[in-house]
Order: C-alpha cells, then structure tokens, then sequence
C-alpha cells in the first residue's frame, strides 16, 4: 500500500483542503496578528484541554512534548526590555492513543512569586530588594529531564525543577554550595555514556569573566566541574562538543560592567575583537586552548566533529548580534528591512595554529535540531526551521530537512501567517535522521496553536498527525520530548 | 602626635559637624555586624582611598537605625554589608556575587556594584536620614 492509498484510506474528512498530506484548510482572508507570538498569559496556569486530532501520531511519539518560552512580557503597562526577559512558562503536550492534550505553568521562581503578588515589576526596587543571579532568574529557555524531574533552564542562574506531571514548580536546582546561583546555560548536550555536559558565563566576574564547566549524570548528580577565566566577557548561549572537545564560540559581545553595559546594549556588540572559539579538553577540564573566527554571532549549534588537525562545526551564524537588541515591537514586526536571518554554516577551527573560517550556505535557518545518536560525530541531517527568501513575509511558518553532506534539502511550508516553533527529532530506525519530527506552529489567522508530526525522511509530504489547540500560545524556544 | 592630630582634625570637623542617619532594612539574620563606610570620593568609594567614616554595628534585628555624628556637610556615598557569620568579610560565590546582605546609598547597586556618582548624595548642615534596603 503506498503512502497515498494509506492517506486515502483514513478517510476523505481527513483530507480535506489538503493537496498534500495534512495541512490547515486554506487560510481565511484576514491579515494575521502576530503579536500572538508575543502576547502575555495573565494565569498561573492553563488547565487542560483536549486537541483536534487528524491523522494518527505513531507510537514512538507517544509520551510527552514539554516546551519553554517567555508567557508573560508584560505586567500593569510596563513591558519586558526584551523578549528573552519574560517570565517562563512550559507547556505540556500528552500525546496518547486516546489523543493529544495540552496543558501550561509558569515557573514559580523567586521573581514571577513576587511581582504575581505585587501586580507589577519591583525587583531590585525597595519594594522588592534582592541578591544574586537566581533573583532575575526567569527560568524560561528550555527544558530537560534529569533524576526524574524537569528542569526549567535558563542561563544566567539556576535551573528551576518542576514536578513532570503537574508541571508544579520543586525549586532551584544546586549542584553543590558552591555552585548554588551560578550560571547554568539552557543547552546542556548529552554524552555518549548518558551523562551531560553544560556551560555557563558570567562575563561580571575576575578580570575578563569566568565560564563555568559541569558535567552531570542523568540521575541529577555533578560528576566534576571546573572554572576558566574568559579572554573578553563575551557571550555564548549554546555550545558544541566533539569526541574530545567541548567548544564555546564566544561573540564579541561584551559585558562591561563598569561602563554599565550589558549583552542587551548594542553598544555591546565589537566587532573588531572578532569571535573567538574556546576549546576545552573533555578529558581535562582545566586545559583550553584559544582560536579566532571572523566576527559573527550564533546561538544554536549542529552537528560537530574532529577532522584530523581541525574541529569542524556546523552553526546557525549572524552576521552581528541584531538579535539581541530587538524591542517586542521589533520581534513582531519580524524580518524588516536589513536584518539578516542566520545561515546554516559550517565552522572550521584548527586545533593547531591558523585562523578559523567560516563557509555559510544559503539556507536561513534557526533552531537547528539533529539525530542525538551521533553526538560529537560527523552527521548529514539538520532539522531546522527555514527562513524564506521572500523579503515580503514577516515570520516563516517553514521547517526543513537539510542534509549537509549530500547537499538536499526537504522542506514543509505550514503558509502564510503561520510561525514554525523548533521540532524535535524521535529516533525511529538505524539510519541516521531516520524517525519523527515533532514541533509546533502558530496559527497567527486562526489564533491556534498545533503540534504536527512528520516522517523525518519524507517532510515534503506533510504532517502524518497534526493536533489542534483550541488556545494560542505565545511562541517558545526549546523543548524535550520524554516516551511513555 | 597623631593623637593630637586626630583630635585637632575633629575638633575642626566639629565646627560643621551634621548627622547622617542610617535606617536599615531587610536584614534577613539576627546576627553578626554590618560594617559601614561613608565615602567622600570616588576613589575611596572604589577602596583606593580612606572613607571619611566607618562603623562595625551588631545586628540583632531586621532593622537596624545608626547615627554617624560630626561629619562635615556635603556629598557622600555609603556602602555596607552584613557579615552574618562573623568572619569580618562580605561573603561571595564562585562568580563573585554577595552571599551575604549589602546596601549602598540610593538603594542602587542590584545588579552589582555602582558606581560612586550613581550612590551620592547630599549631606545637609542640619543632617540627613537615609533608608537603605538591604539587598
């Protein structure tokens, strides 16, 4: 039976409007509103509710999609100074045989407790002093599930723990006294044994700033940690790892404290210092070595491997850090006149002496997403979601497939006023990239927001299952996917 | 000699003696002192120079009033901490961030230490009060 007698066969209501697999009926005529993506949830919490289902979600997918973003930019008229300062809140997929449900919670950190019951922002006010990093600490860029618990990461402070199922906030997550309030990056990367690696910076501290090193085990436990000092308090939100190395691009993105200045100052994006790459011995954590790349900015990585004398690493490059110093205003407008959405690039870093380079391809892309049963090793598949050529559409409601080595690209469009939310990938057979894809998008027409899976092999053929909401979230950053 | 010195120089700080009054809150232990510094310069400010007074003040509450008598009239700064396990210094994490309460004049200094412009203020003839909540 080929794919189309299969679709077929499910039933001629499942496809209708539908040229090619699933897709939304044809959007009504009314301009999207794209501050959806953007709007601000006023509850603690949204309580369940049940999804229209089309298509069937394979098993494999069965279990849960936890998501993380800024739910709230906003608090008596006063707005966040930029959208990474919202207050987060993580959102729940169930996705079962009997269907989808979908619930949501903020965080209950120190700072969305506090400014709930005071009714607006205090904090660093008298009405609301504070100490320490955990204090601004809004827990809102990502999640993971370590010893048993989800972990809300942010980067700047701790990561929050949160009960899985009811999504209730546990408190922080202290690695050890020592570690308490430091700095924990929203991207840790899992090692072949299971275990975790993660980074952190706090560009405030010693001369030039200091990055810390943890390595975890999946059960919550800190195997070692290590502190380095950093060449310019630079900045870096994801990092790479190879076989033997972890790597940190830093931008030339500078913290400096006594100018006042921080990463979300455009002042603080130089250029000339160029971007330089540390590269850190897994094997030792104390041993770095330091090289430069041209100036540019990434937030997300790829696939990274050794080749021979070099380290080669594909990243999601800008060109500068525009990104962050947006407005709210600005992220809604979305891709105006003169900035550049990343290119999918391949970074190259020589171990030995020699400058970096960086070969970028054509393909806008960000949140870039790859198979994790090739970590640190040379792989082909990159999920992402593409930005289009058309200078005339805001927001891109595109994902793709883009294959590196051989050079293809597959791609799903979900249409026009449709924003596409980063799509995990689900291992499903031997091949590397072969599996399920499942992200969200924003119906910015309709005011809903969809969980759609594909068959990571064949995204041109659309959706296999695409769940409806009858809720808009506002949009998120990352998210994990736990079975069962 | 020097004790006359110091006596002769307060004599002469007498003569347009004010009273800055602290009022402290948000002490978060019972315990320990909080040491005071007022500072006339930038770069005593910045621990490059003497402060202009300094103070060692046992916490028993939450809130804690301090009186610092015979200063001269005009612009300072104070910074504090509270050493609430009595190890005679302001407690920090790997990153360098207090551990233990601090407070500088105008209540700045949140999201780290300010600079002494942002902390001044004017100490009048007939004396100021200032409330500083401790972070």
């Amino acid at each position: 039976m080929d794919r189309r007698t299969l679709l077929q066969g499910m039933g001629a209501a499942l496809l209708a409007g539908c040229t090619s697999g699933l897709r939304p009926a044809a959007a009504p005529s009314r301009a999207p509103d794209w501050a959806l993506g953007w709007r601000s949830l006023t509850t603690d919490a949204l309580a369940p509710v049940e999804a229209r289902v089309q298509g069937r979600f394979p098993d494999a997918l069965h279990g849960t999609l936890y998501r993380n973003g800024p739910g709230r930019m906003e608090r008596a008229g006063q707005r966040v100074s930029h959208w990474f300062n919202g207050d987060g809140m993580v959102q729940a997929f169930g996705v079962s045989p009997r269907g989808v449900t979908h619930h949501g919670r903020f965080v209950s950190t120190f700072k969305y407790q506090h400014e709930e019951r005071l009714g607006h922002y205090a904090l660093g006010t008298a009405e609301l002093p504070a100490r320490g990093n955990d204090a601004h600490n809004t827990a809102n860029t990502s999640v993971l599930m370590v010893g048993g618990e989800l972990l809300a990461l942010w980067e700047a402070g701790s990561a929050y723990r949160l009960d899985p199922e009811t999504l209730e906030t546990r408190g922080t997550k202290d690695w050890s006294p020592e570690l308490t309030g430091v700095p924990f990056s929203a991207h840790p990367l899992p090692e072949r044994d299971g275990s975790y690696w993660n980074f952190g910076l706090a560009p405030y501290a010693d001369e030039h700033g200091l990055m810390v090193l943890y390595h975890f085990s999946a059960d919550g436990r800190l195997l070692q940690s290590s502190h380095l000092p950093m060449p310019f308090p630079g900045y870096a939100h994801a990092f790479a790892q190879t076989e033997r190395h972890l790597v940190v691009v830093l931008a030339p993105l500078l913290w400096e404290q006594e100018r006042g200045v921080t990463w979300f100052d455009a002042e603080a994006w130089q250029p000339s210092l160029g971007t330089t790459v540390l590269v850190v011995e897994k094997a030792d954590l104390t041993r770095v070595v330091r090289r430069e790349l041209p100036a540019g900015f990434a937030f997300h990585f790829g696939h990274a491997w050794e080749d021979g004398d070099r380290l080669r690493a594909y990243a999601c490059w800008y060109e500068d850090a525009h990104f962050m110093h947006l407005t709210l205003d600005q992220n809604v407008q979305g891709r105006v006149k003169g900035l550049q959405p990343a290119l999918l690039a391949q970074l190259e870093i020589p171990l030995g002496a020699g400058q970096g380079r960086v070969t970028r391809s054509p393909h806008g892309a960000e949140f870039p997403v790859v198979d994790p049963r090739v970590p640190s090793r040379r792989g082909s598949a990159h999920f992402v979601t593409l930005e289009t050529a058309d200078p005339k559409l805001p927001h891109s409601g595109a994902i793709a497939r883009i294959d590196v080595e051989r050079g293809k690209v597959q791609h799903f469009d979900y249409g026009p006023g449709i924003i596409a939310e980063e799509h995990l990938f689900v291992p499903g057979g031997p091949r590397e990239g072969q599996g399920w894809l499942l992200g969200t998008s924003l119906d910015c027409v309709r005011g809903q927001t969809r969980l759609a899976a594909f068959d990571a092999e064949h995204l041109d053929d659309g959706p296999v299952a695409l769940a409806t909401l009858p809720r808009a979230l506002p949009l998120g950053f990352h998210g994990t996917f736990r079975k069962g | 000699m020097k004790l006359l010195l110091a006596a002769a120089l307060l004599l002469a700080a007498n003569v347009h003696a004010a009273t800055l009054t602290l009022e402290l809150k948000g002490l978060t232990q019972k315990s320990g002192h909080v040491f005071i510094a007022v500072h006339s310069s930038a770069a005593s400010f910045n621990g490059k120079g003497e402060p202009a007074a300094v103070r060692r003040v046992e916490v028993t509450d939450t809130k804690l009033t301090i009186t610092l008598p015979d200063l001269a009239p005009g612009d300072y700064a104070v910074s504090l901490f509270h050493d609430a396990n009595g190890n005679n210094k302001l407690d920090t994490n790997l990153i360098g961030i207090p551990k233990e309460g601090y407070a500088f004049s105008n209540n700045v200094g949140a999201r780290g230490r300010p600079a002494f412009d942002e902390a001044k203020f004017t100490l009048g003839a007939d004396g100021t009060t200032l409330t500083l909540n401790v972070f």
